[in-house]
C-alpha cells in the first residue's frame, strides 16, 4: 500500500506494508536519522514527531501516519545550518557517541513548543522516553536549558 | 498480523461501526496501536483507526459534576486535562501521567488502555474507584452500558462483541465530601511497576464514611476491587488507626503475581503499605474538607 503524508514539510508518498513500522520505512527511505536502537519501546532512539506529539517510531505503524506531518532530525538543521537546539546540545558537550541524539532532540523540541521555559523536572519528564548510555544525562538537561534561553533570546529557529 | 491487508481511517461514529459489523470479526479497531504492534495475530486482515473521529475526542464535564470521555482521548490529554473534577485529577489523571513515558502516552488511548487489559493498565484501576461505565455500541446491537466493573471482571476482549466499539466512558458526579487518589510503586518512572492502588473515600453530613472503593492493579492479573475491605471503611470515621487497620489486612484479599521483580509476597506486603497510604491521603482530604466546612480548617 501507499502511505501518504508530510514528511519534513515535503509531500511524501511511500510503498509500505500494512503491517510494517514507520521506522522501516523511513530508514528504507534514506531517512536515517530515525535511530533502529532497542525496537522495543524502551531506548527512545526512534523518536519522531506526528502532528506536534512525539512517538515512537519502531512501535508505530507506517499507515497510522497517512495524512499526518512528520519531523525527523533532518526536518529541524544540518551540520553547516543547525537548528538552536541542535547548537545548545553541541555547545554543553551534551553529545558523546551521539546514536540517541535525535530522540533527544525531537523531545527537546516539543517540549519547547509547549514551555518555552521549562523547569529541571519538567525537563527530566519530557526526556524520561529517550535513554543515554554515554552522558548521565546532566549535560543533556544543561543543554535543553541553554536551548531554552537561546530561542527565548531570539535565535532563528527553522 | 501476516495477513493484515487494508487500512481505513472512518471520520465517524456510524462508519467505524459498519466497518467493523461487515468484517465478521477479521476487522479490528486501532487506537493508539501500541498493543497491535506486538500483535502476530494472523486472523486481523483489516485495521480500523479510529484516531480521526470527532465524536470520540471529548472530555466533558457537566453541571453536576459527571464526565463524559472520547475513547481515543490520549493517557497525555487526560494527565493534562485542567478542567477534571478534583477527585477524576487526583485518581484517573494522576493515573495516566504515570503511565510510562511521554511517547507513550501521546499514542495510548483511554478505550485501548481499557479494551486491550494487561495486568500493569493504569487507567482501569483509577476507572474502578470511580464507578466508571464504559458505553459500548454496534451497529447490530445498538448501544449498552457496562460498568468497568463488569468489563474487567472477566477480560474486556471476552466481554465485547466483535461488531463492538467502547466509545466513551461515563464518571458519575461525586459527593461534595470525597478524596481519592492513585499511587504507584515502580523501580524506574517508566517501569512496569510492581503495585498500583486506587482508593475513593466519601463523607456524609456528619463526617462518616458513606461510601468507599479500594482497587489493587498490577500485583494481581487484572484490578479488582476489595469490597470486603471497602466495607470496612463504611460506616466508620476516618482515621489513621482505620487506614492502618485496613491495610493490614489486604494480604488476605488478593493473590498476587510474582515474578523476577518482586515476588508475590513483597507485593502483598506492598499491597497493605499502599492502601494504607491511599486512605490515610483520602481521609486527609475528606477531613480536611469537612473541617473547612464547619470553619474549623484554614
Amino acid at each position: 500500500m501507499k502511505v501518504t503524508f508530510m514528511l519534513n514539510g515535503r509531500a511524501v508518498s511511500y510503498d509500505a506494508r500494512p503491517d510494517e513500522m514507520l521506522l522501516e520505512v523511513l530508514r528504507r527511505e534514506g531517512w536515517l536519522g530515525a535511530r533502529r536502537g532497542c525496537e522495543d519501546n524502551n531506548c527512545g532512539a526512534c523518536t519522531v514527531i506526528v502532528d506536534g506529539k512525539t512517538v515512537l517510531a519502531c512501535a508505530t505503524f507506517a499507515a497510522q501516519v497517512e495524512g499526518r506531518s512528520v519531523t525527523t532530525i533532518e526536518g529541524l538543521g544540518d551540520p553547516a545550518n543547525p537548528h538552536p537546539i541542535q547548537r545548545a546540545f553541541v555547545d554543553a558537550g551534551a553529545v558523546q557517541c551521539g546514536f540517541c541524539m535525535p530522540g533527544m532532540i525531537l523531545s527537546t523540541k516539543v517540549l519547547l513548543d509547549e514551555t518555552p521555559t521549562p523547569n529541571l523536572e519538567a525537563i527530566q519528564d519530557a526526556l524520561d522516553g529517550n535513554l543515554c548510555r554515554c552522558t548521565g544525562y546532566v549535560k543533556v538537561y544543561d543543554a535543553v536549558q541553554r536551548a531554552a534561553a537561546a530561542l527565548a533570546a531570539g535565535e532563528e529557529t527553522t | 498480523m501476516k495477513n493484515l491487508e487494508r487500512w481505513y481511517y472512518p471520520k465517524s461514529i456510524p462508519e467505524a461501526l459498519e466497518l467493523l459489523a461487515e468484517g465478521g470479526g477479521k476487522v479490528k479497531v486501532i487506537g493508539g496501536g501500541t498493543a497491535l504492534a506486538e500483535s502476530r495475530s494472523p486472523d486481523i486482515v483489516a485495521l480500523v483507526d479510529i484516531t480521526r473521529i470527532d465524536a470520540l475526542q471529548h472530555a466533558t464535564v457537566e453541571g453536576d459534576g459527571r464526565c463524559t470521555l472520547g475513547a481515543v482521548l490520549t493517557a497525555h490529554h487526560l494527565a493534562e486535562w485542567l478542567n477534571a473534577p478534583p477527585v477524576v485529577a487526583r485518581t484517573l489523571c494522576k493515573a495516566a501521567g504515570t503511565i510510562s513515558h511521554r511517547m507513550h502516552r501521546n499514542v495510548i488511548t483511554l478505550g485501548g488502555n481499557i479494551v486491550q487489559l494487561y495486568a500493569w493498565s493504569d487507567l482501569p484501576v483509577a476507572l474502578l474507584a470511580l464507578d466508571a461505565v464504559c458505553v459500548l455500541q454496534s451497529a447490530k446491537n445498538g448501544t449498552r452500558r457496562l460498568p468497568i466493573r463488569k468489563l474487567t471482571t472477566v477480560h474486556p476482549a471476552k466481554e465485547l462483541l466483535f461488531h463492538e466499539m467502547l466509545t466513551q466512558v461515563e464518571i458519575p458526579a461525586l459527593p461534595a465530601r470525597s478524596g481519592g487518589t492513585f499511587v504507584k510503586f515502580a523501580r524506574t518512572e517508566t517501569d512496569y511497576a510492581f503495585a498500583t492502588v486506587a482508593a475513593r473515600v466519601d463523607l456524609d453530613g456528619d463526617g462518616v464514611v458513606s461510601d468507599c472503593r479500594i482497587v489493587v492493579g498490577c500485583a494481581v492479573p487484572r484490578p479488582v476491587r476489595l469490597e470486603a475491605l471497602e466495607a470496612m471503611v463504611t460506616g466508620q470515621d476516618p482515621s489513621p488507626g482505620l487506614a492502618a487497620e485496613v491495610g493490614s489486612r489486604v494480604g488476605t484479599h488478593i493473590r498476587p503475581l510474582g515474578d523476577f521483580r518482586a515476588s508475590a509476597a513483597y507485593r502483598a506486603e506492598l499491597c497493605s503499605v499502599l492502601v494504607k497510604r491511599a486512605l490515610l491521603e483520602c481521609f486527609d482530604q475528606v477531613v480536611g474538607v469537612a473541617a473547612i466546612e464547619r470553619g474549623e480548617g484554614a
